[in-house]
């Protein structure tokens, strides 16, 4: 285990994973009673990764989350009522409803965003960032994550060797899932092994197991160290799953393309059930102390939905506000006479 | 005859012509499970070689698609999100509308683009709700944009089978809707618009799911004697101006109803043709009921808002009528 | 090299190399000349020997997809110097009914295709022709150019990910000059890097000498061999010192009599150390040589005369150009015709 991992690290990333996936959930819960509109994409499974990468890095360092990437908010101490108002599309919402579910920005408050309604588009805005980071001089770095499907899109390729050539401050994090909705990382990756997409390009792959939340957080750490001293970018690949479905909709589609024994395997390694008891046989901390965040935890949780349940929607007037930072008459176009 | 969804009549038009013709291919992301419904069973059909699931790379994806064109098939490619065009522009219109007008005319590009679910679909916002057939228009590419079942398998058919590439755009709102589907194969010509319901007060050009919206809006309409014209063009580009003629000739008022950006949209397309060779066949202005010039809102009361609706048609047509809501 | 390059096939490769030496001269003296519309700073040097040894090591049946370099390709394939001529003066007797005019030239019964764009993506497009070629069971082999312009671009790596994930039978030809300079920055030039990046995708790389057309034919036909049997692509990546004015900075094109690069190497070069082996090696004597030189130059000429007397394409036919099926009405043309 990692030295930074004492007792208080470990129950505040604890607290982040579970806090991620009872949100997740209770987001599933009110898509299905009405309260948020369009088809979800929860990461059920997936939380490791982000908490600990999150964790590794400084609060300050720049950071762009996959549709699947609620923790990051989460890890940055963004109260979980502001997600769920974005959600519900009201104006207590962190983007005053105009984003929704998969547009979260955070990035002028608590430097996140999660920008991905479309897979790869963030990863070169994210080498931008790095690159705005080492023209001014900033200890801050960059790091954005995505999947081993948006692995395909050529606008990664673009990115790396950028990073590489500039020597930029940033991490890129693959969220191996194995799937991309249906389609299989072997199938549509044809790299032997997913590092060798970095070690293309002369810089350091490291794959880890994104089930255990403490090798990615010892990893992220040393990487993050690499990378702030000016060693150029570094690709970290994260094995993980989602045990849910690409999006809530999929119950309905009726798709087949993975066994439920293969999730169910990988169920068994879900760090949210698994870690705590870890924890608490290697004495780093007890159960009341588990049970204390879990409450915690569901209080936070009832509260947030609460708070979102009362916010107010939008007025139509809004519609046309914050398309242009510089404003002309007669612009933006209604578009009815 | 027998109703069928349109959805249904879509992958039913795709699978027969698959059966038809082996040159026919599918390509696109999760077209063997069938994400979106168009493809289904096809990969169980006709096997691995015809129906090819590719990874997400939109450009090397329709790359592939035009140099298998080239070569002798027609490869129909489904794009799972409507903004392809954004992200693969380059080789959609530089190179697979462009490829056969610089090589003289030497070689022919038959390739369909199908975009199922286009349009908002209801808190998908910014990313997931466009509709960019104007920006494939103003490339040259044809376009077409069934509104009902019927003439959604009739379209499709004359899409794959046109020599040339065709973008199919399935509005969102209107995949479940039922209607008369016949069994056997046939077309619905490309450029040939189609009188959905007659009138002669005034003529509504719509496009889609607009076309519910002018039929609703036409009926509560009719009972205050206002008699509108529902004219649905079917394939945007080329564009059936003699209909629209004909119908202009009658009514001499036109509203155009369209789900995408106002500005350089379709709408503006079909108001300067009016403007400049019918001119004197109008006696009040074109009015345009359109997206407004902002992307899709998630938050439901601005999404709403930002969309032609049925209240917006209905306030246009009154206005050029010279009657207010009595 | 597996096997010796026949006297035949030699003397071949002398023929097809002055042919195409000499057509870039008189393009170069007819664009200084305004007798065409084409900038001489246009026209590269240098990477003649990489389109012959590449070109004659396929089969006739074989696809070439070309960058815009394109005029060595189309001769070395066996294409009309008259129609390449009439293409570039913009007649209806070229190629491509003179509407394409330079040299992304397509000649489908050459089997020769290119892209549109200045940057040369038709790297995509040779993933289909491949495809269709193992779906017809045709065993063609597919060699798609690129060089260091679009070495970066998104493009490149998603169709190598295709073509590596689906057994396509591509041959990636790599033109990695050591000399561009211009617009691309430094950090983004160095040789023999770009090979390296077929790790990222499973594919093997092989690096040539791509001045020198002994290397890179007996290297193209190994590789093509291989690629036919096992349908597994390749990237064959040849060095070359290729001279641009616009890239490259010198004036050596202006003046076409006293092509003078100050760079080590161009196409003049080229020849000039394939004329010496063939001395050297009894192929073809010195006046054996100038016999050649003499016949091309008169071929060239009558090119040149005959384009001139060509026809101008007619704007009614542009509809046709255009769309393959065509409907009423169906070109606007602004009012203007």
């Amino acid at each position: 285990m990692h030295k930074d991992l004492n007792k208080n690290k470990c129950l505040q990333m604890y607290k982040h994973l579970y806090l991620t996936r009872r949100y997740c959930e209770m987001v599933v819960e009110l898509g299905d009673t009405g309260f948020i509109r369009g088809p979800l994409h929860p990461g059920l499974g997936m939380e490791a990764v982000v908490v600990g990468v999150l964790n590794a890095a400084e609060n300050d360092d720049f950071i762009g989350v996959s549709h699947r990437g609620q923790a990051a908010s989460i890890v940055r101490n963004v109260n979980v009522g502001l997600l769920f108002a974005e959600q519900f599309g009201k104006l207590e919402g962190c983007n005053h409803g105009r984003g929704g579910t998969m547009h979260f920005n955070l990035f002028n408050e608590k430097r996140v965003f999660e920008l991905d309604s479309e897979v790869a588009g963030k990863v070169p805005i994210f080498t931008g960032v790095a690159l705005g980071c080492k023209l001014k001089g900033l200890k801050q770095i960059s790091v954005v994550f995505y999947g081993d499907g948006a692995m395909s899109e050529g606008w990664i390729y673009e990115s790396m060797n950028m990073a590489k050539k500039f020597n930029l401050p940033v991490i890129f994090v693959v969220e191996n899932n194995r799937y991309a909705v249906t389609t299989k990382v072997e199938y549509s990756c044809s790299a032997k092994n997913l590092t060798d997409r970095a070690k293309a390009f002369g810089f350091e792959g490291i794959e880890v197991d994104g089930m255990d939340v403490e090798k990615i957080y010892a990893v992220a750490k040393e990487s993050v160290s690499k990378v702030r001293n000016g060693g150029g970018p570094i690709n970290i690949v994260a094995n993980t799953y989602r045990f849910c479905g690409h999006f809530t909709a999929e119950k309905i589609l009726n798709l087949h393309y993975r066994s439920q024994e293969e999730i169910a395997e990988w169920e068994t390694r879900d760090p949210i059930a698994t870690w705590p008891q870890k924890l608490i046989d290697e004495g780093i901390c007890s159960s009341e102390e588990i049970q204390s965040v879990k409450e915690m935890v569901e209080k936070e949780i009832t509260e947030a939905v609460e708070f979102a349940k009362s916010g107010k929607l939008p007025k139509p007037e809004d519609a046309l506000k914050d398309m242009y930072a510089t404003q002309y008459p007669g612009s933006p176009r209604k578009g009815w006479f | 005859m027998r109703e069928i969804r349109y959805l249904q009549a879509v992958a039913e038009a795709l699978n027969n012509e698959m059966k038809i013709s082996d040159e026919v291919l599918v390509m696109g992301e999760d077209v063997r499970e069938s994400l979106r419904g168009v493809t289904k069973g096809l990969y169980t059909t006709y096997g691995k070689d015809r129906v090819i699931d590719f990874p997400i790379s939109e450009q090397g994806m329709i790359g592939c698609g035009i140099g298998s064109a080239i070569s002798g098939f027609r490869p129909v490619i489904e794009f799972q999100i409507n903004e392809f065009t954004f992200f693969a522009f380059e080789q959609l219109i530089l190179q697979s509308q462009r490829l056969r007008f610089y090589s003289g005319g030497k070689i022919k590009i038959p390739l369909t683009y199908i975009v199922p679910g286009s349009g908002a679909r209801g808190g998908i916002s910014g990313q997931h709700s466009d509709n960019p057939y104007s920006f494939l228009i103003e490339g040259g590419m044809k376009v077409v944009i069934p509104s009902c079942a019927y003439d959604a398998k009739g379209l499709l058919i004359s899409a794959i089978r046109d020599n040339d590439p065709v973008a199919v755009f399935l509005p969102t709102r209107v995949l479940a809707e039922k209607g008369e589907v016949p069994e056997e194969q046939y077309t619905v010509p490309l450029g040939k618009a189609d009188i959905k319901k007659t009138g002669s007060d005034i003529t509504v050009v719509a496009t889609g799911h607009c076309v519910n919206i002018a039929l609703e809006v036409a009926r509560k309409l009719e009972e205050e004697k206002i008699s509108v014209e529902v004219f649905d063009p079917r394939t945007l580009f080329p564009f059936d101006k003699e209909t629209l003629k004909e119908s202009i000739s009658k009514t001499g008022k036109v509203v155009i109803i369209d789900d995408s950006p106002v500005s350089c949209g379709f709408g503006c397309e079909v108001s300067a043709l009016i403007g400049e060779e019918y001119f004197n066949l109008i006696k009040a202005p074109v009015k345009i009921v359109a997206r407004a010039d902002v992307p899709i809102p998630f938050s439901e009361p601005l999404e709403e808002v930002v969309l032609p609706n049925s209240a917006k048609l209905e306030n246009a047509i009154r206005e050029l009528m010279g009657r207010t809501n009595a | 090299m597996t096997e010796q390059i026949s006297k035949e096939t030699m003397a071949g490769f002398f023929r097809i190399l002055e042919t195409i030496c000499a057509a870039k001269e008189s393009i170069a003296t007819l664009a200084k000349n305004n007798e065409i519309r084409m900038q001489v700073k246009r026209i590269n040097y240098g990477e003649e020997a990489i389109a012959l040894g590449v070109c004659t090591a396929l089969k006739e049946s074989d696809i070439v997809i070309n960058t815009s370099e394109g005029i060595s390709s189309l001769i070395a394939r066996g294409g009309s110097l008259n129609a390449i001529f009439a293409e570039i003066f913009g007649k209806s007797e070229g190629y491509n009914n003179g509407i394409r005019g330079s040299f992304n030239i397509s000649v489908p019964e050459l089997g020769i295709y290119s892209a549109n764009s200045f940057s040369d993506t038709g790297v995509a497009m040779g993933t289909g022709f491949a495809l269709a070629s193992r779906l017809k069971d045709e065993n063609k082999v597919v060699a798609a150019f690129y060089d260091n312009e679009t070495v970066n671009e998104g493009i490149i790596h998603e169709s190598m990910n295709i073509a590596s994930a689906f057994d396509l039978p591509m041959l990636f030809v790599c033109k990695n000059s050591k000399n561009f300079k211009g617009p691309i920055p430094e950090e983004f030039l160095q040789s023999k890097e770009f090979g390296s990046r077929s790790l990222g995708y499973g594919l093997e790389s092989t690096t040539v000498n791509g001045m020198d057309v002994e290397s890179v034919y007996s290297t193209a036909k190994d590789i093509i061999k291989s690629i036919r049997e096992t349908n597994r692509p390749a990237i064959l990546e040849c060095i070359t010192n290729s001279c641009r004015e616009e890239l490259c900075g010198c004036k050596s094109n202006s003046d076409s009599k006293n092509v003078n690069c100050e760079n080590e190497f161009n196409g003049k070069t080229i020849k000039e150390n394939f004329s010496k082996i063939l001395r050297e090696k009894n192929i073809l004597t010195q006046k054996e040589i100038e016999n050649v030189q003499t016949e091309v130059s008169v071929l060239v000429k009558k090119a040149v005369e005959l384009s001139k007397a060509g026809s101008d394409p007619k704007p009614e036919n542009l509809t046709e150009f255009m769309y393959a099926d065509e409907y009423s009405n169906i070109l606007k043309t602004g009012g203007l015709l």
